[in-house]
Formats: structure tokens, sequence, C-alpha cells
């Protein structure tokens, strides 16, 4: 650019933060916002559970019968499927670049994340509530 | 650096690519994270396999415990461990990054190293204290 301070955004634009696509914002805070969620629930669960129980059986039913316990697995759970979908979303778009293929694949990684956060918090139930 | 000869007949510079850049740590920060990211998918399977087990009963857990309790199922587990680790810390990185924080070559390069040691000291800790765990 000739004249480093000229700036052909308009203060609307960046108020918007948008760039060509005119979207995509949102993708990024909310890839942050569950990392954040995530990393201390994750923190909060590995340490709870390596040093206050022994792994067994018993133990583990007795940690999931906590509902603080359960109510941060179940977010670990649903963070890391939605992190995950996003993540993996951003791989996809870099390498494929067939539309089709790209769709499908984008799809079926947001079907699994679906079906990943689905199962988690139906099992942490289930064990939550006396399995 | 790799020159192009088509060009009307001068040689024309080409960017430099993979084969001849100089690896730096800042680069291998950005590969592994990205590496690390997709192997946590696998974490993320062994965590909801782990739970499923779990409320399947204890005759599943008990397999689940024996699969993961064999010399390739830890040697699975170590590796996830290490990659959510590394992530988890890297991630915290990044974070900075956002903020604007940390962002000069020299800094970068430094937590760089710093997120790849404590990464792998991480998942050797979480190893270890669930090795300890499972003996108690």
């Amino acid at each position: 650019m000739a004249n480093p301070n000229s700036d052909l955004r308009t203060p609307l634009s960046k108020a918007r933060g948008n760039g060509a696509s005119g979207h995509g914002t949102e993708h990024v805070i909310h890839q942050r916002a569950l990392a954040v969620g995530l990393g201390i629930g994750f923190a909060y669960c590995a340490f709870s559970i390596l040093l206050g129980t022994n792994l067994s059986y018993g133990a583990m039913t007795e940690w999931f019968h906590s509902a603080l316990n359960s109510t941060i697995m179940a977010l670990v759970v649903i963070c890391s499927a939605f992190h995950f979908a996003l993540g993996v979303q951003v791989v996809i778009e870099d390498y494929i670049h067939k539309a089709t293929t790209k769709i499908i694949l984008t799809l079926g990684t947001n079907f699994l994340a679906a079906i990943i956060a689905m199962c988690g918090v139906f099992t942490i139930l289930k064990i939550y509530l006396g399995a | 650096m790799a020159v192009n000869s088509k060009a009307g007949g001068k040689a024309r510079p080409l960017s430099p690519h993979l084969q001849i850049w100089r690896w730096h740590v800042t680069m291998a920060t950005s590969i592994l994270h990205r590496a690390t990211g997709v192997a946590n998918s696998v974490a993320l399977l062994l965590l909801i396999a782990w739970i499923c087990s779990l409320a399947d009963g204890e005759e599943s857990y008990a397999s689940f415990q024996s699969l993961v309790g064999s010399p390739f199922g830890k040697l699975v587990l170590f590796g996830v461990l290490i990659s959510v680790s590394y992530h988890l810390w890297n991630g915290v990185r990044h974070l900075f990054f956002n903020l604007g924080i940390g962002l000069s070559k020299d800094v970068a390069s430094k937590t760089g190293w710093g997120v790849i040691i404590i990464g792998a000291l991480g998942g050797v800790l979480l190893f270890v204290l669930g090795l300890m765990a499972a003996g108690r």
C-alpha cells in the first residue's frame, strides 16, 4: 500500500467484524469460548477423578452420583463435541476443495458431534440416576 | 531459492516451500496444534466409550478397563494424554495470542518451547496419576 495509514474498511465493517464472506466471526469466538470452558472442566474432572477415586466401577458410579461432578462432566462432553466439530470443520475446509466432498464431510462431522454430545449426556444421566 | 526458468527465459524466484523451509519452533507448535487437535477426537471417543461402559454396568466397565489396561491400550492412552495436554497448553498460549500478548518472534518461540515441554510433562503426569489411582 502506498500510504500505510490508508484503510479501506469502513467503521461499520470493523464493528461487524466480518471479512469478505460476511460471516464466520462467531465461529472463531465460539471456538475460543468452548476452549475456555473445556479447559476448566477438563482440569476439574481429571484431578477430581485421578486424585479422589481408584477408577473402580464402584468408585466411578459414586463419583457420577454427585450432581456437581455429573454436571461438569456433561458440560465437558458437550463442549468437547462442539469444539471438535468446529475444529475438524476448519481442517476439512483447508484441505478439501471439492464442494460435495466438503459438504458431506462437514455434515458428517456435525452429525457425529451431535451423537457424541447426546450419547454422553444420556449415559451420564443414566449413571447419575443410579444405573 | 527455487527458480522458475520458464517465465520469458529469465529466472523468476518462487516462494520457498516446505522442502527448503527451515523448521522453526512456532511452525512446529502450529502444526502440532492441528495434529493433536485431530488426535484428540480419539480421546473424545475414548471418553464416551468409558462413560457408556460405566452406564452399561459392571461387566462392560470391566471389559473396557481390561482393553485400556492392556499394553497396547496403555500406549494409546499415553499418546492421547500427551496429545490432550499439549493441545490444552498450546490452546492457552493461543488465547494469549488472541489478546495480543506474546506475539513477538522472541516471546512466541520461547513460549513455543515452553508448551512443548509442559505439554509432554503434563501428559506424563496425567498418565502416572492414572496408574497411581488404578493401583490404590
